[in-house]
């Protein structure tokens, strides 16, 4: 179930709600447990077992750890268990038929006659996040942050909750604790995380997914018959598509967090105003830039082990943060790009950049600009001969083969899209930036601010319901 | 504390709830009255939902009308399995076509008595044709190389919409029968049926063709009528389990083909091209599996050049030019 459909706002959210209003407050972790666990089994009901024997071993190990003192073997070799269960299962649902894929590959080239076959798996719903968030659980018991959590339904409560289960944001265990064990609901928390999901409601179904729709026809086209400004157009509406599909998602369950009483960690903060690719990924899917850091490159050593062993540790993360993002060599390509860009900004640009002259606002934009628009390009398709193909029709000095197709700067497709699609072109762009969102904050508490939140929802409303396109893309994940 | 349980913070939600309600009654009562959908109610499509289709059909306005005279209802939509509202039969227009189909027999022009066969033609030979279809008759507008013909297509156009302003003709919107009536052409390619996959059975879809047909007869009597079977889908877009499959799709274009007579109505098939192989799209010509990518297209032209017909009307209409 996704929260862009009939059946959850108008039937699943509003049952919960009631029952969880109701209920007494010592029950709601229960509640919140199973109700999440029913939101679950609406996707992939096989997948249930998975999810349920993840809380389990990982809350048996929390406490187990907690046996042993700091430093002894006993607790690292529970942290390693767990850590291999969790990120085992992610690693063979995930990236099973890469490895396979890649084996074979190399096995042709090699000209040895054998080959493996792929596996016909469906990826567990929100593997990627939960396994994330499980393990900074027992990673912060391991090392104190915490202690392990001695009820199974407030684990289970915090792996599981609807509102971040899917697709984030991944909340640290620590920052939830508090909540986990007492928070409180009231009506200005609903009404304010209301409003907030109705705004993300609003970027996923009237921005993106009918932006989205111009990507969908660039691809019907064909990469090789569109021409150099559709191509560009094209990776403009993929790129707001990406944006606002995903903040979209993000701002419903910050909301719907918000109504249930807790206080869910920001994930978007307007990334297509930034001035670097440093400044973009602080802004751009916050809390996995956070677990990454925290996870993965404090722990080898952040910064403080001199420049090469910096540079490495970026390399590390860089690169386990594109593969995260598909099991495929593009996103690693593309996580590749980003350490590039970000090592050399750290070391020679960003100073440049980040001046507040009008120079180096228009420079850093426009750089941002092209930045935005490659990187996603190349996060976008990922078979390389395709990628190869689009990545020429963009940059058509590029292309080595002698005679393109006629009509590279043949404007009449691309004159057809913009005069189609003029008006959400020019609203992408707008909501892009703050503004938009600052002018709402003002007026969240007055009436105007519940007029444009009932506006906003029934127009969402209206666009699921005539049946238009209504793809989730981090769903697969 | 008392900040937090001020009563503005109701507002919003009160709101939604009613509105909600009344939504609800709507889509009931539009139900009722004009979509008398039965099996409509579900979690993922409740009552709110048909108002909101409603809406999108500008019901409202046929309620204000129909306070004034029995206003009949030819814009209704049904939510096919594609996802794309659909048109369903109005009552009045379908009415008048099934009994002008009727009273007509199949061939009814003063034909004369042969039979002809297919033939290759030149480039030339589209100018006086007028092409009739939805999203991938788009397709052959912009990509195939066929220049110089009319093109009366839109994306998710379907049989059901020919009497209803979908096509912008002379900078108006216009019914293609409205078009039809004002200008005459030689031939006329016609090719809807993959957005109805999800609609009534092949049977309703082949009645709703046929009287279409006899429509276009009457208003061409000169034309040649070329219906054109539809493409298939890529063999995993077929087997996805939803209505578009190509079982479904052969079954239509089986049925449609009946209406051709080898004299003045004509029934090609662009499945018999090399755009598909083994019953299904070749799925490296396709992105989403249904729609042909651009750089193929020009396939298509060459298959209706190779699939010419020339009788004496035509070759004087052409001799005309």
């Amino acid at each position: 179930m996704v929260f862009s459909s009939l059946s959850f706002i108008f039937g699943f959210l509003p049952v919960f709600m009631v029952l969880y209003y109701i209920f007494p407050a010592k029950s709601r972790n229960l509640l919140l447990f199973l109700g999440s666990l029913i939101f679950y089994s609406f996707g992939e009901p096989y997948y249930l077992f998975l999810i349920l024997c993840s809380i389990t071993v990982n809350f048996f190990i929390g406490r187990g750890m907690e046996h042993f003192a700091y430093g002894k073997s006993g607790r690292t070799f529970l942290l390693v268990l767990s850590l291999l269960y969790n990120f085992g299962f992610l690693l063979f649902f995930k990236y099973t038929n890469f490895f396979i894929e890649n084996i074979n590959a190399a096995l042709r080239l090699v000209e040895i006659p054998w080959r493996f076959y792929t596996l016909n798996l469906t990826l567990p719903l929100g593997i990627s996040f939960y396994t994330f968030q499980i393990a900074s659980y027992v990673i912060d018991v391991y090392l104190g942050k915490t202690e392990a959590d001695r009820s199974f339904v407030s684990l289970g409560a915090y792996l599981c909750m609807f509102p971040q289960l899917i697709a984030g944001p991944i909340v640290v265990y620590s920052d939830i604790r508090d909540a986990l064990k007492k928070r409180s609901v009231s009506i200005h928390g609903f009404d304010n995380g209301l409003k907030t999901f109705i705004i993300g409601l609003g970027y996923k179904v009237i921005i993106a997914n009918r932006i989205g729709t111009l990507w969908n026809e660039v691809c019907t086209i064909g990469y090789e018959s569109i021409s150099t400004p559709l191509a560009w157009l094209g990776a403009f509406a993929y790129s707001m598509q990406l944006y606002f599909d995903f903040c979209g998602y993000s701002l419903m369950a910050v909301g719907l967090g918000e109504m249930l009483g807790f206080h869910m960690p920001a994930n978007f903060r307007h990334p297509y105003m930034a001035r670097s690719v440093t400044d973009f990924w602080r802004r751009w899917h916050i809390t996995l830039g956070a677990w990454f850091r925290e996870y993965v490159y404090i722990p080898l050593g952040g910064n403080r082990k001199g420049r090469a062993r910096t540079v490495l540790n970026l390399l590390v993360v860089w690169f386990l943060c594109g593969f995260w993002h598909g099991a495929a060599w593009n996103f690693i390509l593309w996580g590749l790009l980003i350490f590039v860009l970000q090592i050399i900004e750290k070391n020679i640009t960003l100073r440049w950049l980040n001046a507040s002259n009008l120079f180096a606002r228009v420079i850093s934009h426009t750089y941002m600009i092209l930045y935005i628009l490659v990187s996603w390009s190349i996060f976008a398709i990922s078979d390389f001969q395709q990628l190869g193909v689009y990545l020429s029709r963009m940059f058509p000095f590029l292309s080595l083969k002698a005679g393109n197709p006629g009509g590279i700067l043949d404007l009449s497709d691309f004159t057809r899209f913009i005069t189609d699609y003029a008006p959400l072109l020019i609203a992408s762009i707008l909501f892009a930036t703050d503004f938009p969102e600052k002018l709402f904050d003002r007026i969240r508490g007055r009436i105007s601010g519940v007029i444009v939140a009932f506006v906003i929802f029934w127009w969402s409303v209206y666009y699921l319901s005539i049946g238009l396109n209504n793809p989730f893309l981090y769903f697969r994940y | 504390m008392k900040e937090i349980n001020n009563r503005k913070y109701y507002i919003l939600l009160i709101l939604i709830a009613v509105s909600t309600l009344l939504f609800s009654l709507l889509g009931c009562y539009w139900n009722l009255q004009y979509y008398h959908d039965n099996s409509l109610y579900s979690i993922s499509t409740p009552p709110l939902a048909t108002a909101m289709r409603g809406i999108h059909d500008k019901l409202y306005m046929t309620d204000f009308f129909s306070l004034h005279s029995d206003y009949a209802v030819d814009n209704l939509s049904v939510i096919s399995a594609s996802g794309q509202p659909e048109q369903s039969a109005g009552t009045s227009f379908a009415g008048i076509l099934s009994e002008l189909s009727a009273a007509e027999p199949a061939a009814d022009i003063q034909a004369e008595p042969e039979v002809y066969d297919f033939t290759t033609a030149t480039d030339d030979y589209f100018a006086d044709a007028c092409f009739i279809g939805d999203s991938r008759t788009v397709g052959i507008s912009q990509y195939s190389g066929i220049e110089n013909a009319t093109f009366l297509c839109k994306t998710s156009l379907s049989i059901y919409d020919y009497d209803k302003p979908k096509i912008t003709y002379d900078e108006t919107k216009m019914s293609i029968h409205d078009i039809l009536s004002e200008k005459q052409f030689a031939k006329i390619y016609l090719m809807v049926g993959i957005n109805e996959c999800g609609t009534g059975t092949p049977e309703s879809f082949y009645e709703r063709y046929r009287d279409v047909v006899m429509d276009i007869r009457r208003l061409q009597p000169e034309a040649l009528i070329f219906i054109q079977g539809n493409l298939f889908v890529t063999r995993q877009k077929s087997e996805d389990g939803d209505s578009i499959t190509n079982e479904n799709i052969a079954a239509r274009n089986d049925l449609i083909a009946t209406l051709a007579n080898q004299k003045d109505i004509f029934y090609i098939d662009i499945n018999e091209s090399s755009l598909c192989a083994e019953g299904a799209l070749v799925s490296d010509y396709t992105w989403d599996q249904v729609h042909v990518k651009a750089q193929y297209y020009p396939i298509w032209k060459d298959f209706l050049l190779h699939h010419a017909i020339y009788t004496d009307k035509t070759l004087t209409a052409n001799n005309s030019q």
